[in-house]
């Protein structure tokens, strides 16, 4: 069951799955939900049924609220899109995965889609 | 993506116009083109606008058209909202002749309310696949326009920003006057 987070006054998110880096979690009341904030990382695997807007308009709420990365990841196309606030990033194939959220982690994408 | 029929490019452009019409052929399957709300039209006429232009006034011999239809493969039929024909590929334009063989140098697809995810991914990744150089995503409510370029990456321009692109030398609107 993923996580719910109270991003602003109107906003309830949950990313299937999120990071919250040492200092985010340091503060965290585990009995507490939703969480008050945005996750460091939220990651959002694409649903057949998701609709356009709606994810990006999403992605763009984790930004607004102080989410530094949000994932989304194609099943599809086994693609991943990197959105930060001012640039955007794509990965395919076996390309690593890497964030500067987390330094040396590195998978290959295609990881993702092996059951 | 819910597939609604498959057939082939050739099967596709046999179907009765109006048929044809409804729908796009994404890799052999038919994908549903909704039907435009004004707001929508608004944008696709003031982003058409600029861009005949920008053509005029740079005396380019460019192309830039609303709606019309590309081959872009065998099992690959796609109407973008707006293209750009750079001056190389108008030049060889049958003007009286659809679908158009080939891809547009620039696809422009405006976001609509119904639209699924992971098609408009395909389609996105279908533009660059078979030969566009940049494929722009505008999002009406948040305003927010998504620039897709291939193995040159992604950028994103919010409201109070130029548009300007590589493609277009001098092309430079600020992205509010798409939704005025």
């Amino acid at each position: 069951m993923s996580v719910e987070f109270a991003l602003s006054d109107d906003s309830r998110l949950r990313p299937d799955v999120c990071v919250l880096l040492p200092e985010k979690a340091g503060q965290l009341d585990f009995d507490l939900s939703p969480i008050p904030g945005a996750p460091d990382l939220a990651i959002e695997v694409i649903s057949p049924t998701d609709r356009t807007v709606e994810c990006h308009e999403k992605v763009l709420a984790f930004l607004r609220s102080g989410t530094a990365e949000v994932w989304q990841i194609y099943p599809d196309s086994h693609a991943l899109e990197i959105y930060k606030s001012e640039t955007r990033r794509s990965l395919t194939g076996d390309q690593p995965v890497t964030t500067d959220l987390l330094p040396g982690f590195s998978v290959p994408l295609s990881s993702f889609f092996t059951a | 993506m819910p597939t609604i029929a498959t057939m082939s490019g050739a099967q596709f452009d046999a179907l009765p116009y109006d048929e044809g019409r409804r729908w796009e052929l994404l890799e052999g399957e038919l994908i549903e083109v909704p039907s435009p709300t004004p707001e929508h039209q608004d944008i696709v006429f003031a982003v058409l606008l600029a861009l005949k232009l920008y053509l005029k006034e740079h005396r380019l011999q460019g192309a830039a058209y609303e709606d019309v239809e590309f081959a872009l493969s065998h099992v690959v039929r796609l109407r973008p909202d707006v293209c750009v024909l750079l001056p190389e590929k108008a030049r060889r334009l049958d003007r009286k002749r659809i679908p158009i063989p080939g891809a547009p140098d620039l696809a422009i697809e405006v976001i609509s309310p119904s639209e699924r995810t992971s098609e408009s991914r395909a389609k996105v990744d279908a533009y660059l696949r078979y030969g566009v150089a940049e494929v722009w995503q505008i999002y009406p409510d948040s305003r927010v326009l998504e620039i897709y370029k291939g193995e040159k990456g992604r950028s994103t321009v919010s409201v109070d920003q130029h548009v300007t692109t590589d493609l277009l030398p001098g092309f430079s609107v600020t992205l509010s006057s798409f939704f005025e």
